[in-house]
């Protein structure tokens, strides 16, 4: 039996500044799975190995093996990835933030909101929360921040070609990251309010792909930044199978982080330990994770 | 978690808490996001809270699933590649 992995954070406080940042984060090699297999047995199988952006793992697993095997790919069920995007990002912006700037989570409300998400008053009460809960909120939350006035960090792009050919010559691109601790706390904003109105207008869900010949890339926006599934058939089955989720790019290594903090004066330790954990938060991994701080 | 491993709810405490049992580590986590939850269900677990109850067939398949790659981790070659996960 293996463990859900772990990222471990490591950070000295010395003159008023966070230092010698250090990520280790360890996965599972959940992926190995779908060797050998057909591409049915890992569509199958992908929703049970996901539980956070189950429904985005899906949707991008279902539509690089389509690619892969030059077959025509089924139509996303757009709703629900919707749902699942607005679900992970309410849920950072009303449980993590407001715990992360020492104000009380709006968990009953969050809860209430969750255990309806499916029903027929999901846009009427998600309007209710956005209005009344989360707006009050935001306010809070921005004003802890030092760099409060900073826009939202740019949305991610798609680019599934990109990402094929980079995968084949083996340099994958950079991903984009937030700059500050606000431009990533806007950005979960700015996210809601698209989710929001694309459930309104029932837009279709941003997925896109590239490949053939036996090769398939496929991506989608997450509330964590973008997913990338990549798989390689041959006879039919699966030869080579890559996920590139964000939480791997943000922590493969320290860069993300330093670069969050690099400006953010901590003239004691409380404000220290205060700072980073919310400059992990703005990077929201995936997995549980541990955060150390120690006098430098 | 992003890998969904059930954990079984092994005691209820106080305050809307259990403690489950997570791939052999006991660890305490709240129930608020979830209703009806009993001692011996499985539960999904996220950044100390239960996301959802599943019920015990789709756990056992679940925890077959893991322990395939626990072996499969045992088999194969570690080359440090986290996109394999």
């Amino acid at each position: 039996m293996i463990g859900p992995g772990q990222l471990t954070v490591r950070a000295g406080w010395l003159a008023g500044a966070l230092q010698e940042i250090s990520v280790h984060l360890e996965r599972p090699p959940a992926a190995r799975l779908f060797i050998g297999q057909t591409p049915g047995v890992v569509v199958k199988t992908v929703p049970y190995l996901y539980a956070l952006c189950g429904e985005a793992q899906r949707a991008v697993a279902a539509r690089a093996l389509a690619v892969a095997a030059g077959e025509p790919a089924r139509a996303a069920d757009d709703r629900p990835l919707w749902i699942e995007c607005l679900h992970e990002h309410l849920w950072r912006l009303l449980l993590d933030w407001p715990a992360a700037i020492g104000e009380a989570p709006e968990r009953e409300v969050f809860a209430a909101w969750r255990n309806q998400r499916h029903g027929d008053r999901l846009i009427q009460e998600t309007r209710y929360l956005i209005d009344n809960v989360l707006q009050p909120m935001s306010e809070k939350c921005l004003a802890a921040l030092v760099d409060r006035d900073t826009p939202a960090a740019a949305v991610p792009r798609l680019d599934p070609a990109g990402w094929l050919a980079a995968w084949r010559t083996g340099v994958l691109p950079t991903p984009v990251r937030p700059l500050s601790l606000a431009a990533a706390y806007r950005a979960r904003l700015a996210e809601v309010a698209t989710a929001f109105a694309a459930l309104l207008a029932e837009h279709p869900y941003p997925l896109a792909a590239a490949g053939g010949d036996g090769w398939g890339v496929a991506q989608a926006p997450t509330a964590r930044g973008v997913l990338t599934h990549g798989v390689r058939l041959v006879d039919g089955r699966v030869a080579d199978y890559r996920v590139w989720a964000p939480t791997d790019a943000y922590f493969a290594d320290a860069a993300a982080l330093s670069s969050l903090l690099a400006d953010v004066a901590c003239p004691t330790r409380d404000m220290a330990a205060y700072r980073l954990t919310q400059a992990v938060l703005a990077l929201d991994p995936c997995v549980p994770h541990v955060v150390e701080l120690q006098d430098a | 978690m992003c890998l969904a491993i059930p954990a079984q709810v092994v005691e209820l405490r106080e305050g809307d808490n259990a403690v489950v049992d997570l791939a052999g580590v006991r660890k305490e986590i709240s129930l608020s996001l979830v209703e009806d939850v009993a001692v011996g269900d499985y539960v999904i677990v996220h950044v100390g809270y239960a996301l959802n109850k599943i019920d015990p067939d789709e756990a056992e398949k679940t925890l077959k699933l893991f322990a395939d790659i626990g072996e499969l981790r045992g088999q194969l070659p570690d080359d440090g590649d986290p996109t394999r996960h």
